[in-house]
Order: structure tokens, then C-alpha cells, then sequence
């Protein structure tokens, strides 16, 4: 007899139908698996045998045949367990395959019988209900990922043996129900603003950035607070909604992130690799395409220290995503598009000694040098970092006499009423101003004659590229956003053109020279 | 209230972006090079405004 068992496969962030066929003959013990999967499922065989009979019931003498349906996807993992479990039961008669028709499982099975959590669980239940199932049969503790699809009956099991009384039975099985979701769960996670006592111009920046969705670069010698910046980030930006944490979870789900967090994830993510990732890793790769640092950070912030260190190569693979807010690897067997839609915050040293400007220790960095240093982040990849701003060192001595900093929670207010005044302007089109195209900015960008002009001298003074000037209009329409005004104004433009600092002359100074000089 | 303002040093005008309540400038913003005949001006700081009517 042949019984067929519905489950799902992962591929990307989403998920495919699988269909199990078991077939059962007497013979000798002996399990074959085929359909093209990989280790961990090749081992199952090893796993169910040990699993069914210490469940309860027998297998004797019998030859089993496991067909994972499509054969040319590959599949991976031990999510399969569960599903080919209940297959050789429904071929054994043991359990009616009519109770299991309308219903999805998943699950990894210890040699006892116990099943253990499987990773990608919510993209598998997003896919059991387009697919039309009644519910899915998961692991105790992955309940609650798969119960965020509203439409679909979610059971948890601890046991095979469980499972099948359930099965067996013809009493109906109670779903599993989340439990209701704690209040502000993740805010003390993130760390304050408050703690950032100076930096007004560098916190300004982080405000504007987060309001208009704007990459940003900070430069600074070492230990003047970029790290401490780039990580209070994702406390001032707006709360994920619905759809955007579903799409984090779901992210973190198939990437084995998730472990025991609370779902749905309702904090913006935070990545930050090391300088010496690889190009797989910040965008994904692997036979079987894994997400990378970009997709891993979709909807939060990347977080690149010591930017330059990073091999041009990392950067480069870093431009299109950017763009786009998704890439696509393709293999010569599958293709996988990961979302990568993040806030790029880069952090650099001025020069190669890191002390150029600072007033504590003299630069010995040769013009060329810093040149070459700066040259190894490329015009393109500059072009797409919005705001460039210099952290100076604030000494000691005046950190001691600064007042307490703003908190997160007041900047978040002012970056949520500017994120409000965008959607309200983009009437559910695009969300930030950030992704505004040339079209777009003509129509809520639109300067008066001698605003214009005095934009267009600056622009052409500095040597900055059309691409710069649309930047500096982008900016400028999130600072009056900032400050709840339809029109842009000279100081707004001015502001703008003051956070493109990397876009000048080597020559031309630092932030730290012209405080000494005033 | 934001404003910028500029100082002639090293032979360069450096205009800054200073933020309410906070002491010393938080940006640069533009860079002038000085006056090409005289060695110094005779102003030595300005306002946006002061400096775009009357430069040196």
C-alpha cells in the first residue's frame, strides 16, 4: 500500500509542497529514500525505524520505500521525520490515512519518539495554507511560529505516539493557541540614546536616517562613539508592522535564528559582521542558497565597523542589494531571491592611522595614503550612502560637564511624525523618502528660483555629481519632514549639503580643525 | 534654531552648522577659499546670510 503525507521544503525564505509516498512490502527491514535528499534526511532511515517501534508499534520484516515528491528539488534537514513517519504508519494500516488528508506535518524525531523543533516552520505553515491545508502537525515549541498564519489549525506534539492516538482516535484535537503577547518585551534589549552623552551633530544624523530610511558613513578617530551610534539605531526607528515582522520572522526562521525568541519578532534587526565576512555571507550563498548578513538585517540595520577593511569585493556585492532591497543568488540548479531591504550605517577611521583631525595625537598620514585608504570604498558604493557625517573625540573632561543626552523614546516620537508625514505623501506608495526616484522628487522636492540656484552653486562649487544633488534634495525634504513642514527651506538644504562631507577635498579640513579655530 | 556660520583660517573660510543648545559646530558644511588678492580680509566671521551679500 501506498500512503502519501503532505509537508513543505524551504527554499529561500519560502517554502515549497512536498508530498511523502511510502510504500510498504514484506520482506526484509530495509528503508530506501529517495527524491533527492540530502545527509541529514539520507540518516533518517536510521531515525524512524528506532522511533516508530519504541512508540509502540512494530515493524517486522518489512521494505519501505520513501519517494520525496518533486524528485529534482533537492530537500534538506530532519524536518522530514515526522512526515515519513506518519507515511510508513498510514502504508502499515496502523494509522487511517484518511485522518491525515487535510493536514501538514513536520518535525525532527529523537530515537525515543520525541519530537524536536524544526527550523523554517512559519514560511512551511504560510505555504500549507496557500496550498489549502485544515492545519499542520508541528513539534512542541514551534506553535507559536506557526500559528502567526491566521486560516490555518496548528497542533502541537511532543511524541509520535501522541500523534498517532490523536490520529487514531475520532475525537476532534485541540489547537494549539498562543499565548497573549507581553507589552514592550524587547525595549529594554536596546540600548539608549541617553547614554550618548555629546555627538549632537553625529545623533542628529542618526535622527535624520531614521526617518528618511538614508544610509549613513560616520568617520571618526577610535573611540569616538560611532559603534555606541550605529547600535542605538534601530531604537529610534519606527516599530515593525504586521507585514514587516512576519517577513523578519520568517527570515530568522529559515536561517536557524530564531531559537527560543518570542514570535512574531517585533524588534528592528541588527547585524554586524565582522570586516573579514565574506561575500556569501553578507549576501548568502551556499549549494543550497543560505541568507546572508543583508537578508538577516531586512527591515533593520547593517552595521559595517572599519568599513575600508573590508575586502573591495564584500563592498562591491553590496551595491545592488542596496539599490534594490533584494538579491538574487542563482545556481545551476535553483534560484533564490533573500528581501535585503537595510539601513547601511558604515563606520570608518579618517586615515589609516585613525587620528587625522584629532587633536589628542598627531595624523602621520601622508595626503596619498589617506587617499588610497579612502579610495578602497568605490564612487558607486559612496554614491549610495546618503549621509556622510564626522564623529569627533569628545574629550573626557567635556563628557563630564555635558547635561543627560535625549533619551531614544523622544527622538523615536520625532522620527515617527516624519515617517507619518511620508506615508501620508506617498499615499501607500513608497514609505521613505529615501526611495524617492527623479520623478518624485520633482514633485515633493520642488524649490523656489533662488533656493535652487543657490543649490545648484553650492552643488558645482564642491564638485558633487547629479547623483549628490538628488541626495542633498532627498535629505533636505526629511529634515523639514523632521521639523512638520511641506516647504523645504535654505537652512534645510544647507544642513544637507553640510552631511556629504566625504564628497570634499582631502584639504578641505575637518570638523575638529574649524572647532579649534572658532 | 539652526545657523551657520563661517571664520577665515589658514587661508580658507570654513562655514559650520551649529544645533540649539549645543556648544562648538556639529558639521562642516562648505568650504571658501579667501580672498585672492589680500594675504587676510578684513571680516574675519560671518553669517550665511552676511557672507552671501557681501563675501569679503
Amino acid at each position: 500500500m501506498v500512503s502519501r503525507i503532505c509537508c513543505g521544503a524551504p527554499l529561500g525564505v519560502r517554502a515549497v509542497p512536498i508530498v511523502v509516498e511510502t510504500d510498504v512490502r514484506p520482506n526484509l527491514l530495509k528503508v530506501s529514500i529517495v527524491g533527492l535528499p540530502d545527509t541529514a534526511m539520507r540518516e533518517s532511515k536510521d531515525r524512524l525505524i528506532p522511533a516508530i517501534t519504541n512508540s509502540g508499534f512494530a515493524l517486522v520484516r518489512d521494505d519501505i520505500v520513501i519517494n520525496l515528491s518533486p524528485a529534482d528539488l533537492r530537500k534538506e534537514g530532519a524536518a522530514f521525520d515526522l512526515p515519513m513517519a506518519v507515511g510508513i504508519l498510514c502504508a502499515k494500516g496502523i494509522v487511517p490515512e484518511s485522518r491525515t488528508r487535510d493536514y501538514w506535518f513536520l518535525g525532527e524525531l529523537a530515537l525515543d519518539g520525541h519530537l524536536r523543533p524544526v527550523r523554517s516552520v512559519l514560511a512551511i505553515a504560510e505555504c500549507a495554507r496557500e496550498q489549502g491545508a485544515a492545519g499542520i502537525f508541528v513539534p512542541r515549541g514551534n506553535g507559536g511560529e506557526a500559528a502567526l498564519i491566521a486560516g490555518l489549525a496548528v497542533y502541537e506534539v511532543a511524541h509520535l505516539a501522541e500523534l498517532c492516538r490523536a490520529l487514531r482516535s475520532r475525537e476532534e484535537i485541540e489547537p494549539f493557541r498562543p499565548p497573549p503577547e507581553e507589552d514592550g518585551r524587547d525595549e529594554s534589549a536596546v540600548p539608549d540614546f541617553a547614554e550618548v552623552k555629546g555627538q549632537a551633530g553625529a545623533k542628529r544624523v542618526m535622527e535624520i536616517a531614521a526617518a528618511g530610511h538614508h544610509n549613513v558613513l560616520m568617520f571618526g578617530p577610535p573611540g569616538s562613539g560611532k559603534s555606541m551610534l550605529g547600535k542605538r539605531l534601530p531604537g529610534v526607528m519606527p516599530a515593525l508592522n504586521e507585514r514587516e515582522s512576519i517577513e523578519v520572522t520568517r527570515i530568522l526562521s529559515c536561517s536557524g535564528h530564531l531559537k527560543n525568541q518570542p514570535v512574531p519578532v517585533r524588534r528592528r534587526p541588527f547585524r554586524a559582521p565582522h570586516h573579514t565576512a565574506s561575500a556569501a555571507a553578507m549576501v548568502g550563498g551556499g549549494s543550497h542558497p543560505r541568507p546572508g548578513e543583508v537578508t538577516l538585517a531586512h527591515k533593520g540595520v547593517l552595521f559595517l565597523d572599519e568599513f575600508p577593511e573590508f575586502p573591495r569585493i564584500v563592498l562591491e556585492v553590496l551595491r545592488q542589494p542596496l539599490e534594490d532591497g533584494w538579491v538574487t543568488i542563482s545556481r545551476a540548479v535553483q534560484q533564490v531571491t533573500f528581501p535585503a531591504d537595510v539601513l547601511l550605517v558604515a563606520a570608518m577611521n579618517p586615515c589609516p592611522c585613525g587620528w587625522r583631525g584629532d587633536p589628542r595625537r598627531r595624523c602621520r598620514c601622508s595626503l596619498e595614503r589617506i587617499q588610497q585608504y579612502r579610495g578602497r570604498i568605490s564612487g558607486p558604493l559612496l554614491d549610495r550612502i546618503d549621509l556622510q557625517v564626522e564623529v569627533p573625540a569628545v574629550p573626557i573632561s567635556r563628557i563630564r560637564k555635558l547635561p543627560p543626552a535625549e533619551p531614544s523614546r523622544v527622538i523615536g516620537e520625532r522620527v515617527n511624525q516624519a515617517r507619518a508625514r511620508q506615508y501620508g505623501r506617498f499615499r501607500g506608495g513608497l514609505t521613505t523618502n529615501a526611495s524617492m526616484s527623479a520623478k518624485e522628487l520633482e514633485e515633493h522636492c520642488r524649490l523656489p528660483d533662488a533656493l535652487s540656484e543657490m543649490l545648484e552653486h553650492h552643488v558645482e562649487r564642491l564638485g558633487f555629481t547629479t547623483r549628490v544633488h538628488a541626495k542633498v534634495l532627498r535629505i533636505a525634504r526629511t529634515i523639514a519632514d523632521l521639523d512638520g513642514r511641506d516647504a523645504i527651506c535654505r537652512e534645510d538644504l544647507l544642513e544637507a549639503l553640510s552631511y556629504r562631507q566625504l564628497d570634499r577635498p582631502i584639504e578641505s579640513g575637518t570638523l575638529q580643525e574649524a572647532e579649534v579655530g572658532s | 534654531m539652526r545657523t551657520f556660520h563661517g571664520i577665515y583660517q589658514d587661508g580658507v573660510v570654513t562655514f559650520c552648522l551649529h544645533l540649539p543648545d549645543v556648544v562648538g559646530p556639529v558639521a562642516v558644511i562648505v568650504v571658501f577659499p579667501g580672498p585672492e588678492d589680500e594675504p587676510e580680509p578684513e571680516v574675519l566671521a560671518w553669517d550665511w546670510e552676511e557672507f552671501e551679500e557681501n563675501p569679503f
